[in-house]
């Protein structure tokens, strides 16, 4: 293909399915990731934009997630290299608006709407405490519910890995969740 | 197989990645651990409170303007084949042109020209404030101020240095043993003193010509300690401190909010010899909208810090 921009409309509006389909998962995995929603905004759409452009590419082998999740993974991690100098505690956006979350369930009471809500705060902010790599294999396994796999193909690493890095990650967030379960159920 | 506190095996066993065997032996040996048994179910507990995690969703409209990025940028121009490399021609041309008419000037020295470095608009650092009690001012709790004493302050100046006025004084002191009234020379040191002694503390109300938003650089731990402490008593969360290590970095934590002016720091730049802030005043748009009292940022040691305000 002479210019990479240049698609079919066919193409171009399977894409768009795409946008609309993935859109929401990509940005929870983003925001999951860097814990800040602006990011997560930033993150999401370069990870569409990536996508779009090396579409072409994209030969149907493996699942449309693994694509994208590769590429929101790598997004981030660019992300994390130019920040390498100073870390940044976006502590308002651990506890996002109203808005970003879903509509409270109206048969839940106010209190439970707040204990949801301080519940996603207080994990997201242990989450940040992690070491990148950990926090990553985390998000991909026990927030996105990827299987081993799938985890594998996105990382580009070894079943083995995988294994061995999510066995340390969960250990560093038990510990550190430990004084919250009981309360955290 | 040595399965006792084997985290590794644990967490594969939870997710049915073992081995026929390996399960067995797992899962054996926890019919007898208890305490393996008990980091299992920590484990499992974990896994579920992140998988019941509520789904983050973006502002409305988001996957409309993915699209309309996607669009704009598959409606760029392609020239036809000769239009791209008559362009590229012109592109030349005009650079040789350019190089020709600079070449074909007189070399001169440049006039050397002094320029005013500005005074920086950073303020000092200052002590950190303990977390606010509430119905007590921060200025009446540095100044002792009874509560007793702030019910009879008209609201308007209980957040101002005003308050500093209603600050009682002792009448009596103690010299050598005997009760002594204190003359009215001493009690105009005492307030100067209390007064110089919070003098940096700092507020919008107190400096209406204030140009940077309230700041603290955090050198050390137990500052660091207190305003993390301040971040999690405002919002109610306990999340726990960040190591920070002092000896090569420092903190810079800038006020969120102030006088229904939202900050927001944009970027921060690192110099040879200082760090410049550079942030954005903006209204604030919700009044009642919850938010962290301080945006914290965590920098390389520098002496300066500087605030530059962007549009």
């Amino acid at each position: 293909m002479k210019n990479g921009l240049q698609f079919s409309t066919s193409r171009q509006q399977s894409f768009e399915k795409i946008v609309w389909q993935e859109g929401k998962k990509i940005y929870n995995v983003a925001y999951r990731l860097c814990g800040n929603a602006d990011e997560a905004k930033d993150i999401a759409q370069e990870t569409f934009l990536r996508a779009f452009k090396n579409f072409h590419r994209f030969e149907g082998r493996s699942h449309i997630y693994t694509y994208l999740y590769r590429i929101t993974c790598n997004v981030w991690k660019n992300s994390l290299r130019r920040k390498k100098r100073h870390r940044v505690f976006p502590f308002s956006s651990l506890n996002p608006e109203g808005k970003e979350i879903d509509p409270p369930d109206p048969s839940l009471s106010p209190d439970k709407v707040l204990e949801r809500k301080e519940k996603s705060s207080l994990v997201q902010g242990y989450l940040q405490s992690l070491l990148p790599s950990e926090r990553l294999i985390i998000v991909l396994r026990d927030i996105e519910g990827r299987s081993y796999k799938e985890i594998a193909r996105i990382l580009k690493c070894r079943l083995g890995t995988v294994k061995s890095r999510l066995a340390h990650a969960r250990e560093n967030l038990r510990i550190k969740l430990l004084p919250h379960l009981e309360r955290l159920k | 197989m040595n399965y006792h506190k084997n985290k590794e095996f644990f967490s594969a066993y939870l997710d049915g990645m073992l081995d026929k065997k390996t399960e067995e032996g797992v899962k054996k040996h926890l019919e007898s651990c208890l305490e393996c048994n008990k980091i299992v179910g920590e484990i499992r507990k974990v896994g579920k409170l992140l998988s019941t995690l509520e789904k983050i969703k973006p502002a409305p409209g988001f996957e409309a303007e993915i699209l309309s990025k996607i669009e704009k940028r598959t409606s760029k121009v392609i020239l036809p084949f000769p239009g791209r490399y008559l362009s590229y021609a012109a592109s030349g041309l005009i650079v040789l042109l350019v190089a020709f008419l600079f070449l074909k000037r007189p070399f001169t020295q440049p006039e050397l020209r002094l320029t005013k470095v500005p005074e920086p608009t950073y303020k000092k650092s200052r002590e950190i404030p303990l977390p606010i009690s509430s119905g007590v001012s921060e200025i009446a709790e540095e100044a002792a101020i009874s509560s007793k004493v702030m019910a009879k302050i008209p609201d308007e100046e209980k957040e101002t240095e005003k308050v500093m006025d209603y600050l009682i004084v002792p009448a009596e002191e103690k010299v050598r043993g005997k009760r002594e009234v204190v003359s009215d020379e001493k009690k105009l040191a005492f307030t100067a003193k209390r007064r110089k002694a919070i003098a940096g503390y700092s507020r919008a109300a107190l400096d209406t010509s204030s140009v940077v938003p309230s700041n603290f650089i955090i050198r050390n731990n137990e500052d660091w300690g207190k305003i993390w402490n301040v971040q999690n008593v405002k919002q109610n969360l306990s999340l726990p401190l960040p190591e920070v290590d002092f000896k090569r970095q420092m903190a810079i934590a800038v006020s969120s909010q102030e006088n229904n002016v939202e900050y927001k720091i944009i970027k921060i730049e690192e110099k040879k010899d200082k760090i410049v802030v550079k942030y954005q005043e903006l209204p604030v748009e919700e009044k009642d909208k919850p938010f962290s009292p301080y945006q914290i940022e965590i920098v390389n040691n520098k002496e300066k810090v500087e605030f530059q305000k962007v549009d």
